[in-house]
């Protein structure tokens, strides 16, 4: 599992290539803590995911948390549809709505 | 007190002890969820968890109502190991608790949102739980989501179905949660089994995963049959797939069969 981080000026950008699960997580983890103060929009591409269990779900909700204190904004793109429908049933995206509601 | 022990402990005695502790806590886990499964005057259920390691992060469990409905609980807590076993517990807790003094399946998802919120956002976990009233007076299942697989339901040789969905957010996602209530009319003959994700994703030894479609044919199959043949031959399937692979994720079901 490999996570590249981009910068473009306010906008941080992670590409996850490979397995977002228990046993490779850190380097998404690590990608996260060492977001800069100051971005206001962090993305995150999972075009290149091949798999994410419960661990890796726990992360992406834990960077929304985290944008929701710290007023950045999450997007998630390049999600494709079977992981799509088990982010739709776990609640992913009905946090992120609340949360941006919240923010709004 | 544990710290000071370990401080004179040799290292392989300190192993001695965890390996030892280890058992422990896998004996209390195992014998809180594999307990006493409910006797059922027109139905049998039947509930199995295996984990993956020596504990487990997933979670089952039955309560009898007063008014004669069966509650049962699917659960499954994120990661695995010794720190999801820790929530299980207490997910199991928020549950035991929330079934006496909550009407309904979305009351009680609510009470053990509640419950269980602030410790969850401060560890950073969630659980997913799938919660349903059983009525064995007119057969059917009243249900609430909080973010768990959906389901599935087997009514003949040839057709099986996901519950019609209803969505909510695990617990632990977002606070003051309201879970809606779904119901459904099972079929005098057919099953349903509830499940965790460790089913469909085991894996065999080139990284190909169980999936749905096997998971189908074997139901399919299975519908003249028991709840107990049923499991045998869903852990017999998923035997034969994996080839000895070590489990990656705990597997987890109950099965409910009306008579």
């Amino acid at each position: 599992m490999e996570v590249k981080k981009e910068r473009s000026n306010n906008i941080c950008t992670l590409y996850v290539d490979g397995v977002l699960d228990y046993s490779t997580m850190e380097p998404f983890v690590e990608k996260v803590r060492s977001i800069e103060e100051g971005i206001e929009k962090v993305i995150v591409d999972f075009t290149d995911l091949e798999f994410i269990d419960s661990t890796g779900i726990g992360a992406i909700i834990n960077l929304v948390h985290e944008a929701n204190t710290k007023q950045f904004e999450v997007e998630l793109c390049g999600i494709i549809d079977e992981i799509k429908d088990l982010f739709e049933t776990i609640g992913v995206f009905q946090i992120m709505e609340a949360l941006q509601e919240e923010s709004d | 007190m544990c710290s000071r022990e370990f401080i004179n402990e040799q290292p392989r005695e300190i192993n001695k002890t965890l390996e030892r502790e280890i058992k422990l806590a896998r004996n209390i886990q195992m014998k809180l969820l594999n307990g006493k499964q409910p006797y059922l005057e027109n139905g049998e259920v039947l509930g199995v968890s295996i984990p993956a390691r020596v504990i487990g992060g997933d979670y089952y469990d039955f309560y009898v109502l007063p008014d004669g409905k069966l509650r049962i609980v699917i659960g499954d807590v994120m990661g695995k190991g010794i720190p999801a076993a820790m929530l299980m517990i207490l997910t199991r807790g928020a549950f035991r608790s929330a079934a006496e003094s909550t009407h309904g399946p979305g009351e009680t998802l609510t009470a053990m949102n509640n419950a269980m919120y602030n410790d969850l956002r401060t560890l950073g976990s969630f659980v997913t739980v799938f919660c349903a009233d059983w009525d064995p007076k007119n057969n059917t299942l009243t249900y609430a989501n909080a973010g768990h697989n959906i389901p599935l339901t087997v009514t003949s040789e040839e057709d099986i179905a996901e519950f019609p969905k209803t969505k909510g957010v695990m617990i632990g996602g977002l606070p003051d949660q309201e879970y809606s209530e779904e119901s459904l009319e099972l079929d005098d003959r057919g099953f349903v089994l509830f499940y965790t994700d460790g089913i469909v994703e085991a894996q065999n030894k080139d990284g190909e995963m169980y999936r749905m479609e096997r998971l189908c044919d074997v139901l399919l199959k299975s519908y003249q049959s028991n709840v107990k043949d049923i499991k045998e031959s869903i852990v017999q399937s998923l035997n034969i797939f994996t080839e000895g692979v070590p489990q990656r994720d705990d597997i987890t079901m109950v099965l409910l069969k009306s008579r």
